[in-house]
């Protein structure tokens, strides 16, 4: 019986590989062959696009044929019982309008990832997806993303994109010399270190509002917080004064920027210089730990915090916690206030409006390196991010059915529906869509809040090194050792679990054994030879 | 004439045999289809560790770049950490486990109360919880503000509370408990349906001779397990370099002061690569994985077909 078993294995195992080489050669073939057709398709679009540019705009392309075009859209909620309907409406749209099937795919925001990187590695079709959501370095590292100038892509079917978009912005995903994708238009800055307080727990200590702003962030500073969280503490000893988030939202509260990505070698002084340092020696990090630690002590968080999986909000409607943290913007109040269930909140902001260098690819969106048809796929990215009614389908869904507009102007549910019978609602946030400036404004916000966005972002303190990325292929060994250094200690300093002074010279000592002094020069050097190639000094 | 005779009746006989066994290899079937498409088919992937991946040129077309994929498994001074508690707890999983589930086995089968089932359902029930449950559970039991040994059970004996999120020593016990806790129903099951199909008649005739329980299990259940607890720990070894992901990553809360002693190979492969996608560097993990593997599970089968021929694999 054991040698017919194992001759069944031998059998089995030989077939295996036998197969498998066999699968494998034709593979590559095939995948040899298709790769010529499409790069000869491409070098016949080339051609062709340089002398479309020569010629009237007119030549353009406007009947795509019925082409297929894919977007993988993240998403929020992706059971929306109305989501076909509503995508109907859309790709009607696009078929009346350019003669373009567009399909949807739709994940939620934590498998996008996962589900688009499949979709890219076995030649599924997919041809418009958010790189900046997938980490952007990394996937034009893998070549997965399509030059947008080729051919003067771009400024042909895409000329609402650059109209809509700053060029300083733009910059921002370019990716040696190359622009592989187009910013998330939203709020590209980001309000530093604001403290967001349940006001009913500030009623209880009788708190003075005569200098306080209910509709937007408060200015203040880290005593007047440690002094407001002292008196809660006294009066709400059972609750939770504040919860700061994690290590990975540290870049919420200090303003240094994380060149490239990560927060391996950082400019600590971003809109003045291009020097890069070690945060975690920085008199910045000392401080901001120093103080978490104090806060802690004082029994103002949680000595669970470091394994707490709740968000701030959920932690808020379980009556557990007081105060959270968040990156400020127009708005921000009434959206923290949806979070938490409809409660009323007060808004403080410690640090002030920075634009990070790594904002604009955050989010951007990217045309598939393999797409057949680049022009009918920038020609809906065009109008995903520019058109009223796409933007509105996706954001909204159809007028009439799952929202109305009112007097105002402002978006709103049809008379007896509501947010939980309605069919249409919530399958993307506005900050989740490639650009949320063309879509109507929630009944309850300033009517003007994409104004207000535009200018937020415009007025904000911005890095040198916006513009600049970060290709860590070389040095991805360093990069592996340090990040697992960073989450080792990250959490026990950010939450103030251990003694800051002994344990930041203890991250350092770990650090510098993973190589950090090697990753922070191959920045420097890479950063050196990107201000150079740009001009900034 | 003699010689071909006897080829032909050697051929016949082999027919005879495959055609006997027709109902055998059908019966296989799906098993081994199943065994292609999932473990064979995906295995000239492996080359992607070896490549600079691009997904325009696909998995032939990337250019190659040598064993660069695999320097980030050896470039720190964690290396050695994420080698030990690997290889460290496994092996102490696979000692416990055995001891454990072979005594609960041997229990079971001796017991003949009817209550016999519920137990065995009881012990087996935690298999099939998930890991984030587990975590939970275990999270109920040991959060430092909350927790039920915090606040219930150690006031009673007038202990101070412990922090065990922030204290590593605990871990390798609780880790090693809440594994044993999760698998020894699962294992058990091997080991008791065959014990229960031993040969009654043996035990009979011992009792007769005067043998007692104790000897019965020393001298007879022992030595006919023998075979099936090779095979099983066999079994084990193949996989000693892979690491219960959800155990490591999931039960302790992902709380970074443990690391030192919850760090393993997948969860230190899971945490570099969260971000950055790189599925070149995540397939150079397996690769390096199952090649010790493979090579420990040849290795040990050597070593006992050296010892013991018959309970050997192959």
């Amino acid at each position: 019986m054991k040698k017919i078993l194992a001759l069944m294995m031998c059998v089995a195992l030989a077939a295996g590989t036998l197969a498998g080489c066999g699968g494998g050669q034709d593979e590559n073939i095939g995948g040899d062959a298709a790769d010529n057709t499409k790069d000869e398709g491409a070098d016949a679009e080339a051609a062709g696009d340089e002398a479309a540019a020569g010629e009237a705009a007119s030549d353009l392309i406007t009947d795509f044929g019925g082409e297929t075009i894919v977007v993988a859209l993240y998403c929020n909620d992706d059971s929306v019982p109305g989501k076909d309907r509503v995508f109907g409406k859309i790709k009607e749209y696009y078929l009346d309008t350019y003669n373009i099937n567009v399909e949807f795919v739709t994940s939620l925001m934590g498998d996008y990832t996962q589900s688009v990187n499949m979709m890219l590695s076995s030649g599924e079709q997919v041809d418009i997806f958010s790189s900046g959501v997938m980490n952007f370095s990394n996937t034009v590292a893998n070549e997965s993303t399509y030059d947008l100038n080729e051919g003067n892509l771009l400024n042909n079917y895409g000329k609402d994109i650059v109209e809509l978009i700053d060029p300083e912005f733009l910059k921002g995903c370019v990716v040696n010399g190359t622009l592989y994708g187009i910013p998330c238009m939203r709020d590209l800055a980001s309000g530093m270190w604001c403290v967001v307080v349940d006001k009913e727990y500030m009623d209880g200590i009788d708190y003075d509002y005569s200098q306080i702003n209910m509709e937007e962030v408060n200015p203040a500073t880290a005593e007047d917080m440690t002094e407001l969280f002292t008196q809660l503490h006294e009066a709400y000893p059972d609750v939770n004064v504040v919860y700061p988030w994690d290590y990975g939202y540290l870049g919420q509260k200090l303003a240094y920027d994380a060149i490239g990505g990560d927060v391996f070698g950082v400019l600590l002084d971003p809109s003045n210089s291009l020097e890069v340092s070690n945060l975690f020696t920085s008199d910045m990090f000392k401080e901001y730990c120093q103080l978490m630690y104090e806060w802690q002590q004082a029994g103002f968080m949680s000595k669970d915090a470091a394994t707490e999986t709740q968000n701030g909000g959920a932690q808020v409607i379980a009556g557990t916690l007081i105060a959270d943290t968040t990156a400020g913007k127009p708005g921000i109040v009434r959206q923290k206030e949806a979070e938490r269930g409809g409660r009323d909140s007060v808004v403080f902001q410690l640090g002030p409006d920075f634009v990070a260098s790594s904002a604009p690819v955050g989010a951007a969106w990217s045309i598939n390196s393999t797409t057949e048809a680049p022009e009918a796929a920038m020609t809906v990215l065009n109008d995903l991010y520019t058109s009223p009614v796409v933007t509105n389908l996706l954001l909204w869904g159809e007028e009439g059915v799952d929202y109305v507009l009112t007097e105002s102007g402002h978006c709103t549910f049809p008379e007896g529906v509501t947010e939980q019978t309605v069919e249409y609602y919530n399958l993307v946030w506005a900050w989740m869509m490639p650009c949320e400036y063309p879509t109507y404004v929630r009944e309850g916000d300033d009517i003007d809040l994409w104004e207000k966005t535009i200018d937020f972002n415009n007025n904000a303190m911005k890095s040198k090194a916006l513009g600049f990325s970060f290709d860590s292929s070389e040095v991805s060994a360093e990069y592996t050792a340090l990040t697992n250094v960073w989450e080792e200690y990250g959490n026990s300093l950010v939450f103030g679990l251990i003694e800051p002074e002994a344990g930041i010279a203890e991250l350092n000592e770990r650090l510098e054994a993973a190589g950090l002094q090697a990753y922070i020069d191959a920045k420097k050097e890479a950063l050196e030879a990107w201000a150079a190639a740009n001009g900034v000094e | 004439m003699k010689q071909t005779a006897k080829v032909k009746k050697d051929s016949k006989k082999t027919l005879r045999l495959v055609k006997r066994f027709i109902p055998v290899y059908l019966m296989a079937l799906p098993g081994v289809i199943y065994l292609f498409i999932n473990n064979y088919m995906p295995l000239p992937g492996l080359v992607l560790a070896f490549k600079k991946y691009s997904t325009k040129k696909g998995i032939w077309g990337s250019p190659w770049v040598g064993l660069k994929n695999f320097k980030y498994l050896f470039r720190t001074q964690d290396a050695w950490i994420i080698t030990r508690n690997t290889l460290g707890y496994n092996i102490l999983f696979i000692i416990v486990n055995v001891i454990m589930a072979v005594s609960i086995a041997i229990i079971l089968s001796e017991l003949t109360t009817r209550w016999k089932k519920v137990y065995q359902s009881t012990i087996l029930l935690p298999h099939f919880l998930s890991t984030v449950i587990i975590s939970y559970l275990v999270f109920a039991f040991l959060s430092s503000e909350n927790g039920f040994l915090n606040n219930s059970i150690f006031p009673l004996f007038g202990k101070e509370p412990i922090p065990w999120y922030t204290e590593p020593k605990y871990w390798p016990f609780i880790l090693v408990f809440v594994q044993t806790w999760r698998g020894v129903g699962y294992n058990c099951i091997v080991y008791l349906s065959t014990i229960l199909g031993f040969d009654r008649e043996i035990y009979e005739a011992s009792a007769i001779d005067g043998a007692s329980k104790w000897q019965q299990i020393r001298k007879i259940t022992l030595p006919l397990l023998r075979p099936t607890i090779i095979m099983l720990v066999l079994l084990s070894v193949g996989r000693i370099f892979y690491s219960d992901f959800g155990l490591f990553y999931q039960v302790p809360q992902q709380s970074g002061v443990l690391m030192n002693v919850t760090q393993t190979i997948d969860t230190y492969v899971y945490r570099g690569l969260l971000e950055r996608n790189d599925m070149p560097m995540a397939t150079a993990a397996g690769v390096y994985q199952s090649l010790i593997g493979f090579i420990l599970v040849m290795s040990a089968n050597l070593i006992v077909r050296k010892i013991d021929p018959d309970s050997a694999l192959f």
